[in-house]
């Protein structure tokens, strides 16, 4: 006895899966395709930096109010480099930490007259661990950090609080700096 | 007459009904081989991995399923060198969400959970750093091991191409559950689960299939 496959009986969802045979080998072949493309594009830069935003603390506002700075120069311990050159309007900065070792120590270096402006002046130290990663064959390794502790000097510095303490490759901010504002100055 | 007709087909119905519930299901193994790696291995050669199913139907729609693999990663550059080895087992469960009216209805709409768990062994012998402020970095990371057991949510469909020959994407969602805590370093690739912390939530995998009768 020859029995048929009786479609007609078959349930609704048999027809909402579109079981056409031809049609889903077709389909099946087709959906291979996007696997084979690649679209991974490397950032040039292999250390992630350490990304802080200046604030002020006000008591009466739900969010920490954002500062910018009149001017600022940033110079890790140890390198002549300058980071920011009393750079104006700064209210975020990003910091390179130094993947060679278990710390960096970064000088805040605010505006004054020249012959004392080496006097004003913040000192910042991270301590964290290095993490590094290898995000993709094509890119390599990066320095992903993990921030154990912030110390810093009190010279125009109230407060750090580490907000994110996982340097990554995002975006986020991961330090808050609370500089001393006399609020009328707001 | 009238009435000898409306008999003839009333006995049919009767027919058709037992056919379509008494069917036995005969017993098989179908063996799958995930093909989605030959597409991987085109743009990611450095990683090869290689994925087996087994499944079995235990009740009227409901297949009870083995998958496991074996994957290497090697990749030596410039800046860095990076070798891995692993594998992973993953079992569980599929229902068939299409239901068989006859036994001819092989094509399959599959909903499932597995547990998985997969260990590797890896290691970087050296890479360098660029770092234009502080200077370039090197250094070399020793062999470690790595676990991980995660769930997964699958879901997809399987159709019968060719006489017990069977074509079919499986839609999976990890959820891990637990993993070496604070590695030296992070897996590039965890066998069966993906990228690291890279990994899609969702990832589509296809496979060919092959029914055995036992």
């Amino acid at each position: 006895m020859i029995m048929k496959r009786n479609f007609e009986k078959k349930p609704i969802s048999y027809s909402i899966a579109l079981m056409h045979k031809p049609l889903f080998i077709i389909w099946f072949l087709f959906l291979l395709l996007p696997s084979c493309i690649n679209e991974e594009i490397c950032e040039d830069v292999s250390t992630v930096p350490v990304r802080i935003g200046f604030y002020f603390d006000d008591q009466d506002a739900d969010q920490p109010i954002l500062l910018a700075f009149d001017s600022l120069k940033v110079q890790g311990l140890g390198n002549d480099s300058i980071i920011y050159d009393y750079r104006y309007n700064v209210s975020r900065i990003e910091l390179p930490l130094n993947s060679n070792d278990q710390s960096s120590t970064f000088l805040f270096y605010y505006p004054g007259p020249p012959e004392i402006a080496h006097l004003l002046v913040d000192t910042v130290q991270f301590f964290y661990e290095v993490n590094p990663t290898l995000i993709s064959m094509e890119c390599g390794f990066v320095s992903f950090f993990e921030l154990i502790e912030v110390k810093h000097s009190s010279f125009f510095i109230d407060s750090i609080a580490i907000e994110d303490k996982l340097i990554i490759n995002n975006f986020e901010e991961h330090i808050k700096i609370f500089p001393l504002v006399d609020i009328d100055d707001l | 007459m009238t009435t000898f007709s409306v008999a003839l087909y009333a006995q049919d119905e009767n027919k058709t009904d037992t056919l379509e519930r008494d069917f036995e299901i005969k017993p098989f193994v179908r063996l799958g081989l995930d093909i989605s790696a030959i597409g991987r291995s085109i743009y990611e050669p450095e990683v090869r991995q290689f994925e087996f199913s087994l499944e079995s139907e235990i009740l009227r729609d409901w297949f009870l399923n083995l998958e496991g693999g074996i994957m290497q990663v090697r990749s030596e550059q410039e800046t860095f060198s990076y070798s891995s080895n692993g594998y992973f087992i993953r079992t569980g469960a599929d229902v068939n969400l299409l239901g068989r009216p006859d036994e001819f209805q092989n094509d399959l709409v599959l909903l499932g959970l597995r547990y998985a768990y997969s260990f590797l062994q890896h290691e970087s012998p050296y890479y360098f750093l660029e770092n234009p402020y502080w200077g370039e970095h090197s250094g070399s990371i020793r062999q470690t091991s790595y676990h991980t057991h995660w769930v997964e949510l699958v879901a997809g469909v399987r159709t019968e191409a060719f006489n017990n020959l069977f074509l079919g994407w499986m839609l999976r969602t990890r959820i891990p559950l637990f993993r070496t805590r604070e590695p030296d370093i992070e897996p590039y690739y965890i066998p069966g689960f993906g990228h690291g912390k890279r990994s899609s939530p969702i990832s589509i995998h296809f496979s060919v299939y092959y029914r055995f009768g036992l």
